[in-house]
């Protein structure tokens, strides 16, 4: 029995946007074992799925290109893999395509964010602040806080007025030891109201879209 | 006019993102129930007071929450203590207490029930209860207000929060919750509802107190006159509720799973009710009796709909005494037909050291396990005849063979201090028995080599509850617990032998609501209006506090707590009928004096009483009547 590698690619809206991308690691063993997927298990004493994602979402922030590879071991139409992993999926997550991979996870390079500013008319002093550098204060893995440039993170920002709102469009790419979180971006604009929606991962071209 | 659900909604949404663990207030979890809130008669909004991570481990509430909603006239939905940053979020914005699954603040409710599991959750049901914007006290709600009802272990002796409740719902509520919302249904609808009214029609039903229509007198001592019933048609005590038939009762084909980690986040198969085993300080033995098993092919039908319906990877076998279960090498031979092929693996808590054997630790074995855990609960065998806790040293450590035999290193014992009838013998015997697992496990020729064996000890303060043999004895002062847990340390000489022991400034607490009556609703009051909550959890427990709120309302501690209670007095619990008998708990307690055990159901009936409220139980004898 040969493995079969699926790439589920999926969103994730309304309440789910507060659940942590670790909660949503752990509950997709459970959406799995509803949809009865037969999806393989690592050896060893004690097996877990065969399961990857191919870049976290932080906290908050919706989604229309998660994507999440699985080894089934045991073959199965993409169909009808779709249609039962519809089924066991909660309010929230929705299966947007289903197919063979013919790429790795690691080949997607950039992530897009599309940060929304409700009530507010910022673009020309957004403008204004995203051509130079902003220095903000990260937290470092180990604990301790350091000072970096978030354009250094960011690799192109476009700003515009839409519709009562300010809507940044943010090419941001992911990094091996941890893309930026795009609320950092949101932050530093000032606005109280916003919502943050990853709407694209790219290819290293920046431009075509992760498959 | 403002759409007040929608800004309160949004509002919602950005404190979402300002709080620890948004995913506690969501909602949206797969498995809740969404009806439509025009089409269903009456409304419930079942309440845990506590964070919801402890909530959602609750089996009650699935069974509860599941046997409602069945029903289309009736939407049950969830609601969970906020945490304090969430509390001071939902001030601010002036956000009231909301249940998941709509969204809608619990005022509009025509139901908010509260399951109480523990003393130390009252504090949060008053803070649920202000969070919502509903009156505390029972007698200054109005029509528009929710009936605010109780269930739960707690409701055994619900007399210190009786104050802040409608009614009372006594006993197994899978079919009594359901009868409660058909009468507030079929009033409103003949339009002869009001809440008086409801009440008084409320009491006439089995198994709900009322405590509004009692009236209670104390003697000059303090103690009990009587609990004196407003009208003829009250009860003069409120006999409990039991499912009779275990086989035939309600239980969910499906559970709402969690999204965030929580306590107990996997299946729980309800497998018996009640205990055989007659331990003299345990309340939920007595309470939940008499016994009722369900057999082993509706367990497996049930444990695969709730697998089918869930995908849980983790199922509990729940019960008081799971080696008690009549059938348990059947009911793991059935459910290892398809666990092990689904990687599902069986858990079973509350196992006794002396049914523990080689074949079942091999079942278990089959899948991951955590710790082996036995509950001696006293060091000497004396002691042990004395509460009733029938294993012997040898059966323990016959146990920890099996376990050793099969590489296992780690080894937990409970035990408990402060029981009647205990001497310091009894302390250090503790520590005795602890060292002898080390002993035994040296002695094991199978014994995992170059591992050392860790035998924990953890020992809690022992608490007289209410319908047990020990509800007369007091709790030691605290001093002598503290002095006690210095003694249980003296008597611990190796390294192999970790002791940890329980707070006794909480057990004395826990004491004081344990057996206390309706004066102690002024100590809640108080302890609210100060910001005490979340007693039960170490950041917030204040003991100081606690004293200070008492000594303000002129609550004496050590009359609930220490004070040995006089066989004849009224006890405030005696409004309730659990079903077993005052003569056999006092006929009990007087054969621990002598350090004499009873012979479990199985072996011989002892006469509790429990039989009288019917139910298929296999040892009880039937009522000649």
């Amino acid at each position: 029995m040969v493995p079969q590698t699926i790439r589920v690619k999926f969103s994730k809206n309304g309440r789910l946007i507060y659940i942590s991308h670790l909660d949503l690691c752990r509950t997709m063993r459970t959406i799995l074992k509803r949809a009865k997927l037969p999806v393989k298990y690592t050896e060893g004493f004690n097996p877990h799925l065969k399961m990857t994602f191919a870049l976290p979402l932080s906290l908050g922030v919706s989604s229309d290109c998660e994507f999440m590879d699985l080894v089934l071991c045991e073959p199965m139409t993409c169909e009808d893999a779709s249609a039962r992993l519809h089924q066991a999926f909660p309010p929230g997550l929705s299966v947007i395509a289903l197919y063979e991979p013919q790429t790795k996870l690691t080949d997607a390079a950039y992530a897009a964010y599309e940060i929304t500013l409700l009530d507010v008319h910022w673009k020309k002093t957004l403008t204004q602040k995203f051509s130079a550098p902003i220095f903000v204060e990260k937290r470092k893995k180990d604990g301790t806080m350091t000072e970096m440039n978030l354009c250094d993170s960011i690799s192109s920002v476009e700003i515009l007025e839409i519709g009562g709102n300010t809507v940044l469009y943010v090419k941001i790419p992911c990094a091996n030891g941890g893309s930026l979180n795009p609320e950092y971006v949101a932050k530093v604009c000032g606005a109280e109201d916003y919502q943050i929606r990853r709407t694209h991962l790219y290819f290293a071209d920046g431009v075509t879209d992760f498959a | 006019m403002r759409d007040r659900k929608g800004t309160a909604r949004m509002n919602r949404e950005t404190i979402f993102k300002q709080v620890v663990k948004p995913g506690r207030y969501v909602g949206g979890e797969y498995g809740q129930i969404l009806k439509d809130k025009n089409k269903v008669k009456s409304r419930f909004a079942f309440c845990f007071p506590d964070t919801y991570e402890i909530g959602m481990s609750n089996l009650g509430i699935r069974i509860l929450y599941g046997i409602m909603n069945e029903d289309p006239d009736i939407w049950c939905e969830r609601c969970y203590t906020p945490w304090q940053d969430m509390q001071q979020a939902m001030r601010t914005h002036g956000i009231p207490l909301y249940a998941l699954e709509s969204g809608d603040p619990l005022c509009n409710f025509d139901f908010v029930g509260f399951t109480l599991q523990y003393e130390l959750c009252y504090t949060n049901v008053l803070l649920m209860l202000e969070l919502a914007n509903i009156p505390l006290l029972a007698a200054e709600r109005t029509e528009d207000d929710p009936i605010i009802i109780g269930g739960g272990p707690c409701t055994y002796n619900a007399e210190p929060i009786a104050d802040f409740f409608d009614l009372f719902s006594i006993g197994e509520g899978e079919d009594a919750l359901v009868e409660i919302n058909h009468l507030y249904i079929s009033m409103k609808q003949a339009g002869t509802y009001t809440r008086t009214r409801f009440l008084r029609e409320a009491a006439k039903l089995e198994g709900f107190y009322v405590p509004s229509l009692y009236r209670v007198e104390y003697h000059p001592d303090g103690t009990v006159k009587a609990y004196l019933p407003l009208s003829d048609d009250v009860p003069c005590r409120v006999k409990k509720r039991i499912m009779p038939d275990m086989d035939k009762a309600y239980f969910p084909k499906q559970v709402v799973m969690p999204y965030i980690e929580t306590v107990h986040d996997r299946m729980m198969l309800e497998v018996f009710r009640g205990c055989i085993r007659g331990c003299r300080f345990c309340q939920a033995g007595m309470t939940y009796r008499p016994v009722r098993e369900k057999s082993p092919e509706v367990l497996d039908a049930q444990a695969k709909c709730l697998y089918a319906h869930t995908g849980y990877d983790e199922m509990s076998l729940s019960s008081l005494s799971i080696s008690d279960y009549s059938r348990l090498p059947e009911l793991t031979d059935r459910l290892l037909q398809w666990t092990d092929d689904e990687h599902v693996s069986l858990s079973l808590p509350s196992l006794r050291a002396d049914s523990f054997t080689k074949e079942l630790m091999d079942k278990v074995s089959s899948v991951r396990t955590s710790g082996l855990t036995f509950a001696p609960e006293a060091g000497t065998q004396r002691l042990r005849d004395a509460i009733n806790k029938n294993v012997t040293a040898e059966e323990i450590l016959r146990a920890c063979d099996v376990a050793f035999d099969a590489g296992k290193t780690s080894v937990k014992l409970y035990f408990m201090q402060g029981l009647p009838t205990e001497t310091e013998e009894d302390l250090l015997g503790i520590g005795a028995l602890a060292e002898q697992v080390v002993e035994r496990f040296y002695q094991n020729p199978n014994h995992p080599k170059g591992k050392a064996p860790t035998v924990t000890v953890s020992v809690s303060c022992f608490i007289p509850k209410p319908f047990t043999p020990f509800q007369w004895d007091g709790q030691n002062a605290m001093e002598l617990l503290q002095e006690k847990q210095k003694i249980v340390g003296s008597g611990i000489h190796s390294k192999k032998v970790r002791y940890t022991w329980h707070d006794a400034k909480v057990s004395r607490l826990e004491a004081v609501f344990a057996r206390g009556d309706r004066r102690l609703s002024a100590a809640l009051l108080e302890a609210h209006r100060v910001g005490l909550m979340f007693d039960s959890w170490d950041e917030y427990f204040d003991y100081d506090k606690w004293m200070q709120v008492f000594s303000k309302t002129g609550i004496d501690v050590d009359f609930y707590a220490t004070r040995t209670f006089s066989e004849d007095e009224v006890l405030p619990w005696d409004v309730i009928d659990c079903g077993v008998k005052k003569e056999f708990l006092q006929r009990e307690r007087h054969k621990a004096y002598e350090s004499k055990p009873t012979p479990n159901c199985k072996e011989q009936c002892s006469g509790c009483g429990a039989n009288s409220l019917g139910g298929n139980c296999r040892w009880c004898p039937k009522q000649s009547e």
